[in-house]
């Protein structure tokens, strides 16, 4: 797909050039808002007005990575977002059963396709990560996620974050730091090939 | 805390040398260590498994399809524009209010002459019950004379009468100006000198069938009454003048007596010469609606600016209540 072209018939209005563009990059999109938001319901509010934003701002794009470019309207949404609920903390939805039990592996996460070991293992991981992202800085979490979960470069990071390489670099030596601590906390819950040992580092 | 920074700054290496964006020369000197420091050995080989355990956390998969619709986009753009409106909104609510808090301050400093006027007005309706004590004194001297005399000389002055219909009246109003030698105002020659009419009333007042004439008439007292007010008016205000500059301006220098001059001459006699004539009319009332229209436009100016403000806060309480109203519903 030539996003170029894409890009420049959906400033001439064509909806449909854009959205192929959202088609390609909205599991991106969610996953990122998802990692950083840490709950469903709000990552699809911050991915859906991303792309919103995104369509309205296109104007605004001058050249290069479209990807970095649409995913710094979803981290910047996400931060808005973040800085809203501390000012306004909300209650999350937990889910829970029919006998008021907290479910542990809600229905959107089951994937029919894998066995139930394959299901508990990722979404254990998946669980544990997410709950040490969530204790992370909203700056930090916002590298490692770019970096480490999405696996850009260091320097796609820097454009989508807007920050310079040394900060990226710093960012995520200190995340990758406090997530090793974190991670090692859940030991034996992890998937053996998952788990970490050896001493804490603190950074 | 030196040592601190060393071992974050190593740990960074550490981190960017998995990523491979280590300069050159950065990554030799690393890999040289590595080769002897067993421990950093150790730090590498843990932060390699954090990558990699980071580097596998599965993707969530979407709950929809985000592709936008028509009416989404016009939507959204409403919404937009509504949401710039009402931060616009917001912002003029939070100018006017500071607008209305700068005139606040800048009036009420400014507005030393409204304290003024306020104070100077109750001076004034202290000082009334003295004039009117005045001019019962004057009545009472007349009261002293003949009351036959007193009968013919009022017969004498009605005979006299429709030729200056004005004069009655006038001559009465005029008996009160002795208060404003009595309450201390130096003034009174130029009162004097500026108006042939009252000239002649000092005259006539001077001649005690006159003072009979005056008090002879049973209205003459409720009219002279209200005509003491201006003057005791004008006399608070003198004392005030220190105070107010506008007080001053108000009294035109008659202070200092230059009442005679071209400028300031007018404004001290159009007052007491225009509620002569309108006392003849109107005996009670008409002074105190001349002393509100001469003496009460710092006032009105006043009650004008606050009235506005009043307006400018109601318009900037609205603003807000809206701004938080629409952009809660819009959240």
């Amino acid at each position: 797909m030539d996003e170029a072209r894409m890009v420049e018939y959906a400033l001439q209005g064509d909806l449909d050039a854009f959205n192929r563009l959202v088609l390609a990059y909205q599991d991106l999109a969610y996953n990122v808002a998802y990692r950083i938001m840490g709950n469903p319901s709000a990552a699809e509010d911050m991915t859906q007005d991303a792309f919103i934003s995104a369509y309205r701002k296109l104007k605004t794009f001058r050249g290069g990575s479209f990807k970095a470019w649409l995913l710094r309207i979803v981290t910047n949404a996400c931060y808005d977002e973040l800085r809203r609920y501390k000012r306004r903390p909300i209650v999350a939805l937990e889910p829970v059963g029919p006998d008021q039990e907290e479910i542990e592996s809600p229905f959107w996460l089951e994937d029919p396709g894998e066995s139930p070991e394959e299901t508990a293992e990722r979404t254990e991981l998946s669980a544990a990560i997410q709950h040490c992202l969530d204790d992370l800085d909203v700056d930090f979490k916002a590298v490692v996620v770019l970096v480490d979960v999405q696996g850009m470069d260091y320097k796609e990071a820097a454009e989508t974050l807007d920050s310079p390489l040394g900060t990226i670099k710093s960012r995520l030596a200190r995340a990758r730091g406090r997530m090793q601590d974190c991670l090692k906390g859940f030991g034996e819950l992890l998937p053996p090939e998952y788990r970490l040992e050896g001493e804490r580092m603190s950074t | 805390m030196k040592n601190n920074k060393k071992q974050i700054k190593e740990f960074e290496n550490l981190s960017a040398f998995l990523d491979d964006q280590l300069q050159p020369e950065e990554k030799a000197q690393l890999q040289a260590r590595l080769s002897t420091d067993a421990e950093l050995r150790q730090q590498l080989k843990d932060l390699d498994q954090t990558r990699r355990v980071l580097r596998s956390t599965p993707q969530i998969r979407r709950p929809r399809s985000f592709a936008l619709t028509p009416e989404m986009v016009k939507q959204q753009r409403f919404t937009l524009n509504a949401m710039r409106f009402s931060r616009f909104v917001g912002v003029a609510a939070t100018v006017l209010f500071a607008f209305v808090f700068a005139s606040q301050m800048f009036f009420s400093r400014g507005m030393g002459f409204s304290a003024a006027n306020i104070a100077s007005d109750s001076v004034a309706v202290e000082n009334q019950p003295e004039a009117d004590f005045a001019l019962e004194e004057s009545d009472f001297a007349g009261d002293e004379s003949d009351n036959s005399t007193m009968a013919q000389m009022a017969d004498d002055t009605a005979a006299a009468a429709p030729e200056e219909p004005v004069e009655e009246p006038l001559m009465e109003i005029m008996e009160s100006t002795p208060t404003e030698t009595e309450m201390g105002m130096d003034d009174t020659q130029d009162t004097a000198a500026a108006d042939e009419p009252m000239d002649d009333a000092a005259d006539q007042d001077a001649s005690p069938e006159n003072t009979g004439g005056g008090g002879g008439e049973p209205p003459a007292e409720s009219e002279a009454a209200p005509a003491a007010l201006p003057t005791a008016t004008i006399q608070s205000r003198t004392s005030d003048s220190d105070k107010s500059v506008l007080a001053t301006e108000a009294l035109g220098g008659a202070n200092d007596g230059e009442a005679a001059d071209a400028e300031d001459g007018p404004m001290l006699l159009v007052v007491p010469t225009a509620m002569s004539d309108e006392a003849s009319k109107e005996p009670p009332a008409a002074p105190e609606q001349r002393i509100v229209e001469e003496e009460g436009t710092p006032r009105r100016k006043f009650q004008t600016i606050m009235l506005v403000e009043g307006i400018l806060l109601g318009l900037a309480g609205l603003g807000a209540i809206f701004t938080l109203y629409f952009r809660r519903r819009l959240k």
